[in-house]
């Protein structure tokens, strides 16, 4: 019985938490959904960069800067080339794959610290390419939209309402269809290649290829979540994507859990509202810089002390309160797969 | 021809930045197996730090050991207080604890002494001389006398001393050098100083050019980590060449190639050394290390 109680209330707190997010909508007001469908489209950039790090043990330290290209991408589509939203939404996923290919498959082959090297290459440039040709991406101004992106085809939903749920939507939708990919003989595949790489390609993984494949994977939701984030805003600017954003995304994974979905949402929420709390709080510059600082220590806390993160944390709190002996707690992403991914 | 010449010239000094900035990524990581993102950072934070020297009134020739001081013994620190607490295998979370530093420390420095760019003095004056059609600007020369004093006070100490040789030994098998009674930790923070003392060199040389901001490192960083992939990480001298070899060809790239010039070199230094990297992957001068399942 006990142990019935013990999965059914984490399935109850999460069948909750999904109606509370369809039902906020409906109870606050369309200023905070903006700031909260900001979080959830960060969301979608968190979670994909859990699938990379968090499920198959591969940095990335251009997640922001791919983020940064589905925007542009959408809005340019959008703008331009004046395509329907859904197709300007799609087209940017594509220009995300094909960025995912040019770096993912060196980035494989080379193994080892190079796809850290080339993601942070990539989210060092992508500022200074959109200022140099500024023709097309407008430079400094950026893209706005004239209207809203997101607009509420039915009269019953505002726009901010209407964006929120799209936005949620598309977040569960990408947090179910990881959930199956991890779960199946790929998830067990990408447990291989993280706890012991030349076991994995022993046993006949091809490793290359599935390290590419999952970056690839990983690119097209973080220009997805991208799309949706400049739409939400109504503008793509330079100043948005500078690499302190990459590596910010890279707290939110990391400080929430790397492989846990609802610490992507946690951490990204972390990420929005932190710098603007603070920026209520210290007037001028300043509390920009005091967010990364407090973002690079509890990050370097984190990595030395709790490599689950939050939500390693609460579930190790959860465990205790049933009085189960506590499985040691394994190291950074490179541990031991989970009694769930053997099964 | 001769422009040719004077701009290969002009990417060897360029170059010499990088080489700096290689060898002190070279040399933590041999030590700690860390690629440290926040070289570049630690940089600035060390030119910062010679800048308020300067500042207060301290002459220049002053103002660069006081600053190598001062880096070295934050290099040191932190090792201790965060590098050695994690695994050397897990690289993933070494590379990330690179990129905590980084956020960290450009955080600080801009807490500090604010994002405007600040002027640094030209460290030998301002005057070129000129040879032969080919002209050197007295900021080249200054790079040069201090990176090349630095690389050889660098060779001195790794070939001859016994300083050197302990850090060599800790370097290259850990758990050996322990049985010797070299106990790892504190020669791991010393080669972490070491690689500090270095960077400040690269940093105060780039400042007077580039201008003191907290980003001015950002790019400089990535040409060095192009060259250590190009020299091979575990080569100290293979890097060092890598640097000066990627100074001159992004220099070449962005005066005869179009379209490319600035900050976009950091492309056509990438592209020529992952396609080096693909046919050679521990780099042009570094070891192929194998491993046993």
């Amino acid at each position: 019985m006990t142990g019935n109680l013990r999965t059914w209330i984490p399935r109850g707190i999460v069948a909750v938490a999904i109606v509370l997010g369809i039902a906020i909508p409906f109870l606050v007001t369309d200023y905070d959904l903006f700031a909260m469908s900001r979080v959830l489209a960060v969301a979608i950039c968190v979670v994909s960069l859990n699938l990379l790090m968090g499920f198959s043990g591969q940095i990335s330290l251009g997640q922001g800067a791919i983020f940064g290209v589905g925007g542009y991408a959408a809005m340019m589509l959008l703008r331009y080339a004046e395509w329907p939203i859904g197709l300007a939404v799609i087209g940017a996923m594509g220009v995300s794959i094909v960025l995912g290919v040019i770096i993912g498959i060196p980035g494989a082959r080379l193994g080892g610290f190079n796809l850290g090297l080339l993601t942070i290459v990539i989210a060092a440039l992508f500022p200074i390419v959109l200022y140099r040709f500024s023709d097309f991406t407008g430079g400094q101004a950026g893209i706005t939209l004239s209207g809203l992106g997101l607009v509420s085809p039915t009269d019953s939903l505002t726009d901010a309402q209407w964006a929120y749920l799209v936005i949620l939507l598309v977040l569960l939708f990408c947090i179910g269809v990881l959930r199956v990919i991890v779960s199946g003989r790929t998830g067990r595949a990408l447990a291989a290649l993280r706890t012991a790489p030349i076991l994995a390609s022993s046993m006949g993984i091809d490793a290359d290829r599935l390290k590419a494949t999952v970056f690839v994977l990983s690119s097209a939701i973080a220009g997805l979540g991208g799309a949706l984030y400049a739409f939400v805003l109504g503008l793509v600017v330079p100043e948005s994507y500078p690499l302190v954003f990459s590596i910010t995304i890279l707290v939110a994974s990391v400080v929430g859990g790397g492989r846990s979905w609802w610490g992507a949402i946690v951490g990204a929420a972390a990420i929005v509202y932190l710098p603007s709390w603070l920026s209520e709080q210290i007037p001028g510059d300043t509390s920009a810089y005091l967010a990364q600082l407090i973002f690079a220590i509890v990050l370097g806390l984190c990595i030395i002390i709790a490599p689950q993160g939050v939500a390693g944390l609460v579930a190790r709190l959860y465990r205790s309160l049933w009085h189960s002996p506590a499985p040691q707690d394994p190291g950074f992403t490179a541990d031991q797969p989970t009694q769930k991914e053997i099964q | 021809m001769t422009e040719f010449i004077q701009i290969t010239l002009d990417g060897l000094m360029t170059g010499l930045i990088y080489a700096a900035l290689a060898l002190a990524l070279s040399v933590i990581f041999q030590g700690t197996g860390m690629l440290n993102l926040a070289q570049g950072e630690m940089a600035v934070l060390a030119a910062y730090i010679s800048y308020s020297a300067l500042m207060m009134g301290i002459p220049l020739w002053l103002a660069i050991p006081i600053a190598i001081v001062i880096s070295a013994a934050i290099g040191a620190a932190v090792y201790f207080v965060v590098v050695r607490w994690v695994d050397r295998r897990n690289q993933t979370a070494l590379t990330t604890l690179g990129v905590t530093l980084l956020l960290g420390i450009s955080a600080i420095v801009s807490m500090i002494w604010g994002t405007d760019p600040q002027r640094f003095p030209p460290l030998f004056g301002t005057w070129v001389v000129g040879f032969a059609g080919l002209r050197l600007t007295s900021q080249q020369v200054a790079g040069a006398v201090l990176v090349g004093g630095a690389m050889l006070a660098m060779v001195l100490l790794f070939k001859y001393t016994a300083f050197g040789l302990r850090l060599r030994a800790v370097a290259q098998n850990q758990s050996s050098a322990a049985l010797l009674g070299i106990t790892g930790g504190v020669w791991l923070a010393s080669g972490w100083a070491v690689a500090s003392g270095v960077g400040t060199i690269a940093g105060v040389v780039a400042a007077p050019s580039l201008g003191l901001s907290p980003g001015m490192m950002t790019v400089p960083l990535l040409m060095a980590l192009a060259a250590t992939n190009l020299g091979g990480i575990s080569s100290r001298g293979g890097v060092v060449l890598g640097g000066l070899m990627i100074g001159v060809l992004t220099a070449l790239g962005g005066r005869y190639v179009p379209g490319l010039g600035g900050d976009l070199n950091v492309l056509l230094a990438f592209v020529v050394v992952i396609a080096i990297v693909m046919m050679k992957p521990a780099g042009l001068f570094g070891r192929e290390s194998t491993v046993r399942a």
